[in-house]
């Protein structure tokens, strides 16, 4: 007990020091079969007093991912690659549908819905946070995840 | 008296007929062509994996088109989901009525072959359609599509953009509504109906 107690105290400080976002709501689109493409989304929370500044993303499912902006550009969607997203402390970052998200390309496998998805998000300091996410079937949900909140969007 | 009694009737069987006339009339179902709508669309003919498509075969049903390309992660896979579930939404006899097309504005990555897959992922009755660059341009035009793809992408990693518009044909072959991938799918169902009768 006394040892457990004391291997918790060594480790707190790192996870102190360590970038660490909480995630909410988190869901990777079902996509067709053919298509190497799809969109993971997450809200991430910063309970920390510093800002967490997210500067890559990377996931085994996919030859590349990364963070994209989506905007309306005379009557266009333009989606552009996001070099960096800031998580405010105390504060936190919607990935929402019709907005900035998750881009996972050149996808290794087809995905089926209710798979498991691993991506790693890479911090600014150097560190890095796994999350898992659902392959949901949002078809029809007007885009959003099944069971999924519809506000702030 | 009995003259009289044939005169009435005669007056309410003309009241009936006027009635049904005026509900015929003034019924709602086919409402105007929003004026800013009338000059857009048009038939075209693009390559599907069963050979050509017009817009014109599909005379007497209902029509969802929209433009997009496969390797949108987003607004296409959310605009297809919301004209598959639009359609589930009709009834049996409706259902026969309506048809959905799906046209990629990048023909460079996206073959009728895999178009048609991955439309028909949706529902199986969107088809997926495109064509040449230059004519995807004269549609695009027709229909006042906004997009571009890149003339030489780094790799194939690149992004098309392009208009979100869902377009509402009807049976006719003119284009009366415009939704987006944000339009609630019982929307666009009630305003098909309005236009199958």
């Amino acid at each position: 007990m006394k040892k457990m107690l004391l291997i918790a105290l060594l480790m707190l400080p790192f996870s102190a020091a360590a970038a660490e976002l909480q995630v909410k709501d988190g869901w990777v689109r079902l996509v067709p079969p053919v298509a190497d493409t799809t969109a993971a989304y997450v809200t991430l929370a910063n309970p920390g007093d510093a800002p967490v500044v997210i500067v890559g993303v990377a996931s085994d499912v996919a030859g590349m991912a990364m963070l994209h902006a989506m905007t309306m550009q005379n009557g266009r969607m333009e989606m552009s690659g996001l070099e960096r997203l800031e998580v405010p402390a105390h504060g936190e970052v919607s990935l929402a549908p019709g907005g900035n998200h998750i881009m996972l390309m050149e996808l290794k496998h087809a995905l089926a819905a209710g798979d498991a998805v691993e991506l790693t998000l890479q911090y600014g300091d150097g560190t890095t946070q796994k999350l898992t996410l659902k392959v949901v079937d949002a078809r029809g949900h007007m885009g959003q995840g099944m069971g999924m909140h519809h506000g702030g969007n | 008296m009995a003259d009289m009694k044939k005169g009435w009737i005669a007056a309410l069987l003309a009241l009936v007929v006027a009635g049904v006339a005026a509900a015929l009339l003034l019924r709602p179902s086919q409402p105007p062509i929003p004026p800013a709508l009338q000059t857009l669309g048009g038939d075209f003919s693009l390559q599907s994996s069963a050979g050509a498509v017009r817009l014109s075969d599909f005379h007497g049903k209902a029509v969802l088109v929209y433009f997009g390309y496969t390797h949108c992660p987003d607004a296409c896979p959310m605009a297809l989901g919301v004209m598959a579930e639009a359609m589930r939404q009709l009834d049996a006899r409706e259902q026969e009525k309506v048809a959905g097309i799906f046209i990629s504005l990048d023909p460079r990555r996206d073959t009728p072959e895999l178009l048609q897959k991955y439309a028909g992922f949706f529902d199986p009755r969107i088809l997926g359609v495109t064509g040449s660059s230059t004519e995807l341009a004269k549609v695009a035009a027709d229909w006042r599509v906004s997009y571009e793809v890149p003339d030489k992408p780094a790799d194939t990693n690149y992004t098309v953009s392009h208009s979100t518009f869902i377009y509402l044909v009807n049976p006719a072959g003119k284009v009366v509504a415009l939704f987006d991938e944000k339009t609630g799918p019982g929307e666009i169902a009630g305003t098909i109906r309005r236009w199958l009768d």
